[in-house]
């Protein structure tokens, strides 16, 4: 979403990256990764929480096979195999959150790597502004 | 459904503690990354 920050600019929305349950975590994916956005480390999973996202089952983990794909791609990235950690399980996914800390939408993904399309989100906030 | 931010404990990756509001005030747009590993 890094990629289209002027456009969530251009709608006054701020971005926030929340992931990794250890710092080496949040070292890979603010440098190897460069996802760029804020990055806030959240080891007690406090924000899921709030949120609702619940995490993935072992199935949907090992089996699902564009989240496999995904896994293996983040491997050919630089990605490394270190020690399971609480993320482990975790959905993946992206809540739009309005002033009053409303949620106004959510998208929980069901396999690794299964965010919403940016303009799925682009369009979200243009229906809350409307 | 609002969240409760005195619930949250977000810290950068030195450990300090991170506030929703130090990111912005109005819409924003949340990533719940799940590192691969």
């Amino acid at each position: 979403m890094w990629e289209a920050r002027h456009e969530f600019e251009r709608r006054s929305a701020s971005l926030l990256a929340v992931g990794g349950s250890a710092p080496y975590q949040a070292e890979w994916l603010a440098t190897d990764v460069g996802i760029g956005m804020p990055l806030a480390l959240d080891p007690d999973q406090t924000l899921r929480a709030e949120v609702e996202f619940g995490d993935l089952s072992v199935r949907q983990v090992l089996f699902n096979p564009t989240g496999v794909k995904n896994y293996l791609r983040s491997l050919r990235e630089g990605g490394k195999i270190k020690r399971i950690t609480s993320d482990t399980v975790r959905s993946p996914g992206v809540v739009i959150l309005d002033a009053d800390r409303q949620v106004k939408w959510r998208h929980e993904g069901e396999y690794l790597g299964d965010y919403p399309e940016v303009s799925d989100v682009l369009r979200a906030i243009d229906e809350l502004e409307t | 459904m609002a969240i409760d931010e005195s619930a949250l404990r977000l810290a950068d990756h030195s450990g300090k503690p991170i506030n929703l509001g130090d990111v912005g005030s109005g819409v924003m747009v949340v990533q719940l990354l799940r590192y691969y590993g």
